[in-house]
């Protein structure tokens, strides 16, 4: 049982502790990667939060055998993509909002990864497609095997597999592409 | 942005916002489907009954030792506009209009009224289907117990006769279930909760879902959730999926051999390991029961199927007129295999007032039919197309066929076992024993020299378009046969003609 799933036993059986732990654990990595999704750090952090809530009030029963990780990814992304249903009209923000939100969103990223080269295949991977940049990122940056990032992004394993194919040929395009236009800079 | 230690402070605050307006709520609380269970309304179930046994006398509790006790104060929560006074007063007379307290709920009384099941041997379902909804059983020790926290909601609590529910338990005998039934209670304190009573306890359970799920051109309805006393072979193929949920067919096992196609519905916003959440659905008759050629299913109007079937029990329906004709542009299915074995086309002037039961679904030319058993016999089946039914009669005689996957020896020899449980008896059969004679015309006919009394035949079908690609091995006395189709690339192999004998190696590949 991994660590995760330890605490959220322990919330379940009364210790509010059990929260806190969960929430030092995974509250960054939820971020990163929601930010991912609906691009925009304030969202992808109330999102955060409202997983966290969610596990909290519906007190889903947690089977042992899964890893309590994949499973808060999948109810994160979920929220997400509901989200994104719900708020499809595109909010304007003045451009003073704008650059806060570039600057925070840069400062957080720096904070949770802090190789360059990370943070910059994590930007050139954000302007993906959204299915290819979240497989590219439970893959390359959560560690999941494609088994575990099948059961985030409710596909079956050889679908993961085939979308992590395509995504990794367009990452390497774009890759190439940045590359060369970054050098003529 | 928040730290990690604000963001729990503020999801703490939020948790306990959130119970304390549920609470508040109380009584008059509906719960939004796919939200869940109302944690507070448990929580404060487990409070009074944990906390505050000196309120209750009698009964017990999911097993545990509770008191009730009608005097005990009335409470902001029972005297909420929407729950009159009059609705909770203690009863005295058991009447099927009155709620019953659950001191009277476990009387002797109460038995000859209701349903109540007295055996001991029954468990405690999982879940209940009452009235269209879901309800999961609470397990008292799962929650978490705070003091004074909704400590009123079950005081006084009457529980009003709601209707019959139905649930699948283990029988005895292994692979047996058994359908159990017995009445269910809402419970005036709470419209989110409902109870049965099982071996002189109150099981309480609260509300899920709805157990009604549409999508965009079907309806699903919950005959039973998933239990853990079936099997399920869920396929790969998704067959409805949104934003919320996946459908996949399934087909059920259960009772010992039985076998039925179902749905099951996967709700992706409560996450994988929700898979018991998920539940099978039984399509019923004016929806989702037949497909049409192009294997979609019926859309969920009432008018397309229940003027064609009338739904009988158990999944057979009478047919009581047809709907539509063919348009005499496309063809109808003139045979279909089923089981290994072949169906013919026949006139269904004399089938009007057939009975028929669903089976599963198969495939014929690339579409999806719904397959019925005729009038319980399995020698006739029916699908639906072009909105009317046509039936198919197996005969004896043999059909060759090409579509059926062909078989090795090999394949054919592990298929004994099966045979011996299903068609014949086949124990004393060995791969050297199966020594027949050739008859020369159509069939070749293979005697197996055993027991006189029981004799089986071999048959090999010989001169069709496929050259020999049929074995059928019969019991000559009850005529119940296997066909067994065998690819006609290596037939040669393993039978052979020795004279007038013909033998049948089953040990080569």
């Amino acid at each position: 049982m991994d660590k995760g799933a330890e605490s959220y036993l322990k919330y379940l059986s009364g210790d509010d502790e059990g929260i806190e732990e969960i929430v030092v654990l995974y509250r960054e990595k939820l971020i990163f990667f929601l930010n991912g999704i609906v691009k925009n750090i304030h969202t992808a952090e109330e999102l955060t939060e409202d997983t966290f809530f969610k596990l909290m009030v519906k007190k889903p029963k947690f089977t042992p055998n899964h890893s309590f990780k994949t499973w808060l990814f999948t109810v994160a992304r979920n929220l997400a993509l509901d989200f994104l249903r719900k708020n499809s009209k595109k909010t304007m923000l003045q451009y003073e909002d704008m650059e806060n939100e570039l600057y925070e969103e840069k400062e957080f990223e720096s904070n949770v990864v802090k190789e360059e080269e990370a943070i910059f295949l994590h930007k050139i991977m954000k302007a993906l497609p959204s299915q290819y940049y979240q497989i590219l990122h439970l893959i390359y940056f959560e560690g999941f095997t494609a088994e575990e990032a099948a059961r985030v992004v409710n596909k079956t394993k050889r679908q993961t597999e085939m979308l992590l194919y395509r995504a990794k040929n367009a990452l390497r395009a774009r890759l190439e592409k940045e590359g060369f236009e970054y050098e003529n800079r | 942005m928040k730290t990690d230690r604000e963001m729990t402070e503020s999801l703490l605050k939020r948790r306990d916002e959130y119970n304390s307006a549920k609470l508040r709520r109380g009584a008059n609380l509906r719960l939004i489907p796919k939200i869940g269970v109302p944690v507070c309304a448990a929580v404060g179930l487990i409070t009074v009954l944990s906390l505050n046994k000196n309120l209750f006398t009698g009964g017990s509790i999911n097993g545990k030792d509770i008191n009730l006790v009608s005097s005990a104060p009335q409470n902001a929560l029972l005297t909420d506009k929407n729950y009159p006074d009059q609705l909770i007063e203690k009863t005295t007379s058991i009447s099927e209009n009155r709620g019953y307290s659950a001191e009277e709920l476990l009387s002797e009384e109460i038995k000859n009224e209701h349903e109540i099941i007295v055996q001991d041997d029954v468990g405690i379902p999982e879940k209940i289907i009452l009235d269209k909804v879901i309800y999961s059983y609470i397990d008292l020790y799962t929650f978490s117990v705070r003091e004074n926290e909704g400590k009123d909601m079950f005081d006084n609590a009457i529980f009003y006769p709601a209707g019959s529910v139905t649930f699948e338990m283990p029988g005895e005998e292994k692979d047996y279930t058994r359908f159990i039934s017995c009445t269910a209670f809402d419970m005036i304190s709470s419209e989110d909760f409902a109870a049965i009573v099982i071996n002189g306890s109150i099981q309480i359970y609260i509300k899920e879902r709805s157990a009604r799920f549409e999508t965009e051109d079907t309806i699903f309805e919950v005959e039973a959730p998933l239990t853990e006393f079936s099997q399920y072979k869920i396929s790969d193929q998704i067959f409805y999926e949104d934003d919320e949920c996946t459908v996949l067919n399934a087909e059920e096992k259960s009772s010992g051999d039985v076998l039925k196609d179902i749905w099951v519905v996967f709700d992706k916003d409560m996450g994988f390991s929700q898979g018991y959440l998920c539940f099978s659905s039984y399509p019923r008759q004016n929806y989702g029961l037949a497909t049409d050629s192009f294997g979609k299913v019926m859309d969920k109007s009432d008018n397309v199927l229940k003027h064609f079937l009338k739904n009988g029990s158990d999944n057979y329906y009478n047919i009581v007129g047809t709907l539509w004709t063919n348009n005499g542009k496309d063809e109808k299915t003139e045979s279909l295999n089923y089981l290994g074995k072949t169906y013919e086309k026949v006139s269904s002037e004399n089938y009007d007032n057939a009975t028929l039961r669903q089976l599963r679904n198969i495939n014929i030319n690339g579409n999806t039919y719904t397959l019925f058993e005729v009038n319980g016999r399995s020698d006739t089946t029916a699908i639906i197309e072009y909105g009317e039914l046509s039936f198919f009669h197996h005969t004896y005689e043999i059909q060759l066929s090409n579509t059926i996957e062909p078989i090795s020896a090999k394949e054919l020899w592990a298929l004994k076992e099966d045979l011996k449980n299903n068609y014949i008896n086949l124990d004393s059969i060995s791969p050297e024993s199966i020594n027949a004679y050739y008859d020369g015309g159509y069939n070749a006919q293979f005697y197996y020299k055993g027991d006189e009394e029981e004799q089986y035949a071999v048959v090999i079908a010989v001169d069709g378009p496929n050259g020999a690609d049929r074995l059928t091995i019969a019991d000559m006395n009850s005529e119940k046969r296997v066909d067994i189709f065998i690819g006609t690339d290596n037939i040669d192999d393993y039978i052979y003609f020795d004279g007038d004998k013909v033998k049948i190696d089953f040990d080569k590949q």
